[in-house]
Formats: C-alpha cells, structure tokens, sequence
C-alpha cells in the first residue's frame, strides 16, 4: 500500500490528467465514427484517419529538417494538421449543400478498404521517408507509432482542456440524434434526422481528434476500435447509448491513465514501456477473449 | 396529392417521369424488381419538406432493422418513447400485445429472425401519428396469421390516414380497395402513373 502510495505521488498529475483525456478522446473518436456508420469496424485506424494524421507529422519533419524553424514537432504537426483537417471540413460541408443526397452508409465498406489502403500508403511512406533520414544521418520521428505520454505540457493540457469543454457540449447537443441513428441510419431518416449532416460532422469530429491525440502522442494503434467494442460488453453501456457517449469515454480515460502509471513504473533496458503498445496488445487480447466467450454462449 | 419529381428524381441514370398522385386511403406501388420504387421512398423520405411541408411521415424500410449495439426490442421502444414527440405509447402496447412481441421485448434486435425483425420494423413505423405511412414490403418474410394480421392492420391505417405500399405479393392485396400505381420502364425513361388493375 505504501509503495503504490508512493508510486502515484512519484506520477505526474500533467500525465495523468492528458492519458486520461487521450483515452477520453479515442473512445469518443472510435464510438461516433461506429454510430454514424452502423458499422463495427469503423474507426480512425479503419478509416484512414491514423494515416491522415501521421502524414502531417511527416510534413512537419520536412519542414523542421529541411526550413530549419524552431517550432516543435508536436506543434508543428497540429498546426499542418489543423489547416489541412479545415480545407476538408470545409469540401465535405460544402457538398452537404448538393440537392441529391445520399447517406453514406452504402458506400461504407468501401470507404473502411479506402481507409486501411490509405493506411497502408502512408505506412509505406513512412518507411521510405525513415530510411531516407537515416540515410541523411537526419533525426526521424520513428517513436510516434508508439503512442506514450513522455512528454507532456500545460500548453497541451490547455489545448485539450478547451477540447474537452467543448466536445461535452457537442455531444450533449447531438446525443439525441445519434441515439436514433444507432437503430439505424435509414430509419432515423425515417424520422427526420439529417443523418448525412451529423455523419460528416460526427466524422470530421472524430478525425479532428485523432489528430489531436496523434500530433501530440504518437499512434494508439486500434484503440478507438477497440474501446467501443469491450465497454459495450458492460450492460449499463450495451443497451444504452447515450451512456456510452456520456460515460464510456470516462471509463476510457480512467484505463489508459491507470494503465500509463503501470507501464511508467516498467522500464526495459532502461527504456520506458509505451503505453499506446500494451494499451493495443492488452485491448486486443481482452476483446478477442470477450468475443470468443460471448460466441460460444450464443 | 399529387408529387410532380420536375426531373429531380433518376434511377440507375434513368429519369423518373410522371407524377405520383397519392389519395387518402390505401396507395399500393408496384412494378418489376430494380425500377426504383424503394428509391423513390428514399427521394421522399431524403426531401420530404419539400414535397409534403408540415405533414408527418412514418416508414418502414424494406432492410431488417441492425443496431450497431446489442440493443433489444425494448431498447428501441425506450428511445422512441422518450424523442419522438407524436408516438403513440398505447398503440404501441396494442400493437405489442397483438404481434405477441411480448416476449421478445428483452432479446437483441440482432437476433430477431427475419419475420420478428420485419414485424418489429411495423411496429415501430405504424406507432407513429403521422398523416401518411410508407410501407416498403411489409408482408416479405411473414407467415400466414402474421401476414393477416398486417394487412388488416395496414387497412385500418388507410382508414384514417394516406398508406402507400410497395407490394409484389399481389395476390394477398387484390381483395382491397386500393388506388394502384405503377411504375414502368417506357425507352429511356421510368413512368409513373395509374395501374389499369391488378
């Protein structure tokens, strides 16, 4: 008792309060993008998001290394990310004002293959552009896909505190319809609902966080796929999903910052575990556990 | 009524012309598989301000019911009931009692059979208050006493309200008073327009 008394006094607050708004933030990422798509894959890994994220971070590198300003990465990248994810905000707006609409839940699964295909480009780029900057003796980034909280700021936890406000307030306005569109998007239509309007702005919602969180601490790989799917095993969050858009991302926040204080206290040759790994292969596990125990009680 | 489509509505880049002159009462839509009869219901369901202002509308999809979650039948009535201002709570129990859904009120919506699922999604569009209900193939996967059932419950919809239906199961239908539609695939065009009879 005394040693983890003495463990979370050694823990930074900073670090606690931003792993728990990271987690906050991908389960809210993961949970809408499912909801607005009536689809269980769709998350930012599946989406493409991840990748439009990591590709700002890659530009922010070439801007460091080969302009030589003095503005940090993280910051960098947020701000290339920012003006790029409001061009696209933007488009995708500006098409909602088109006549004919369509919803875009038929061309669903072709935008998930779009997505892991955008993935995997950027993926590839990556490597090229890795093994261009060791070539160069030039430092890379290689550390954002694991995503980890060594470097935390009260400029960052500003910025993420707004988001949080704001993010609340969103939500409390759109629980209604997103509720309805949980049943099914056809039928919320049914009923009245702009479902193709709250789908791009859930969607650009959802990438706008990804960004966040990966322009700040790298890739946490699945885990705003994965987060949705293990709450949802809970009862008080299966049948209910205004409490998995009130409360999940809560319960998320409180695991990845439980979570982070474990791997913070675990180091290996002297390098600290990053949390964004075991979060994945722990989430991973827990779910395929939980899926293969639901499916032989059915 | 009637819903002039002025050019606004094609169908696999076939133009829909001719109107669709609903009247109160039963309007039954038919025509082959693919001319885009569940399309038009999408089109009004997608500009239903434009072409029926202030009027209410209820439909029933022709796609089982999927929730992305696990919620159960009760679930989904719970939702209704709470944000849909005009759904009618005792019809609902009628309804309910009369399809014996009582017993599935606890089970997952994923794991209705077709026929539950497809009873489920009448329900929930007939316990609406609206003025005109849109039926996309309500008897499709339905045996006999169930299909009985939603047709005399579709003919005491049509005795207050304006009920259109896409139908290909005729043969149960041809008994009722109803204003027939077609829709038909005429050169490079689909027509609507009034069915000479079944």
């Amino acid at each position: 008792m005394q040693l983890l008394l003495e463990i979370i006094l050694e823990f930074d607050l900073l670090r606690v309060v931003l792993s728990f708004l990271v987690g906050f933030f991908l389960m809210m990422s993961g949970s809408l993008s499912q909801i607005v798509t009536n689809n269980k894959l769709a998350s930012p890994s599946t989406l493409g998001f991840d990748g439009f994220s990591v590709l700002t971070i890659l530009i922010a590198q070439f801007g460091i290394t080969l302009l030589g300003y003095s503005l940090s990465l993280e910051i960098s990248s947020f701000i290339i990310f920012m003006l790029i994810w409001g061009l696209v905000s933007l488009k995708v707006l500006n098409q909602y004002k088109e006549k004919q609409r369509v919803t875009i839940q038929n061309s669903m699964q072709k935008v998930i293959l779009i997505g892991i295909g955008f993935n995997l480009l950027v993926g590839a780029i990556f490597s090229i552009i890795q093994f261009l900057f060791m070539a160069m003796n030039m430092d890379f980034p290689s550390g954002l896909w694991f995503g980890n909280f060594r470097f935390v700021s009260t400029e960052v936890l500003i910025v993420y505190s707004i988001v949080f406000i704001l993010l609340e307030v969103i939500i409390f306005n759109l629980s209604k319809k997103l509720r309805i569109i949980a049943v099914g998007n056809d039928f919320a239509q049914g009923l009245g609902v702009d479902v193709l309007k709250v789908q791009k702005l859930a969607l650009l919602l959802s990438l706008f966080l990804t960004g966040l969180v990966i322009s700040f601490f790298g890739v946490f790989s699945f885990l705003a796929l994965i987060f949705p799917h293990i709450i949802r095993m809970l009862p008080f969050f299966k049948y209910n999903v205004k409490n998995e858009l009130y409360y999940g991302p809560y319960l998320a926040g409180l695991f990845l910052s439980g979570l982070d204080l474990v791997c913070y206290n675990i180091t290996i040759a002297g390098a600290e575990l990053p949390v964004g790994m075991v979060c994945s292969v722990i989430g991973s596990f827990l779910l395929l556990t939980l899926l293969i125990k639901r499916q032989s009680r059915v | 009524m009637e819903i002039q489509f002025n050019a606004n509505l094609s169908v696999n880049g076939l133009e829909v012309k001719g109107s669709l002159n609903l009247k109160k009462g039963l309007n039954i839509l038919t025509g082959r598989n693919g001319l885009g009869k569940s399309s038009l219901f999408h089109f009004i369901k997608n500009n239903k301000n434009e072409y029926f202002g202030k009027n209410r509308l209820s439909f029933m999809d022709q796609f089982p019911l999927m929730p992305i979650s696990e919620l159960r039948v009760k679930d989904i009535f719970k939702i209704l009931k709470e944000d849909i201002s005009y759904f009618d709570e005792k019809r609902l129990e009628v309804l309910i009692s009369l399809f014996h859904f009582d017993s599935l009120l606890s089970r997952s919506v994923q794991l209705l059979s077709g026929g539950e699922n497809q009873i489920l999604k009448f329900i929930l569009a007939s316990s609406q208050k609206t003025d005109f209900y849109f039926f996309d193939e309500p008897l499709q996967y339905l045996d006999g006493d169930n299909l009985k059932l939603i047709i005399d419950q579709i003919k005491a919809l049509a005795s207050t309200s304006t009920v259109v239906l896409i139908e290909h199961r005729k043969e149960h239908l041809a008994s009722l008073d109803a204003n027939w539609i077609e829709m038909v695939k005429e050169d490079n065009a689909i027509t609507l327009g009034d069915h000479l009879g079944v």
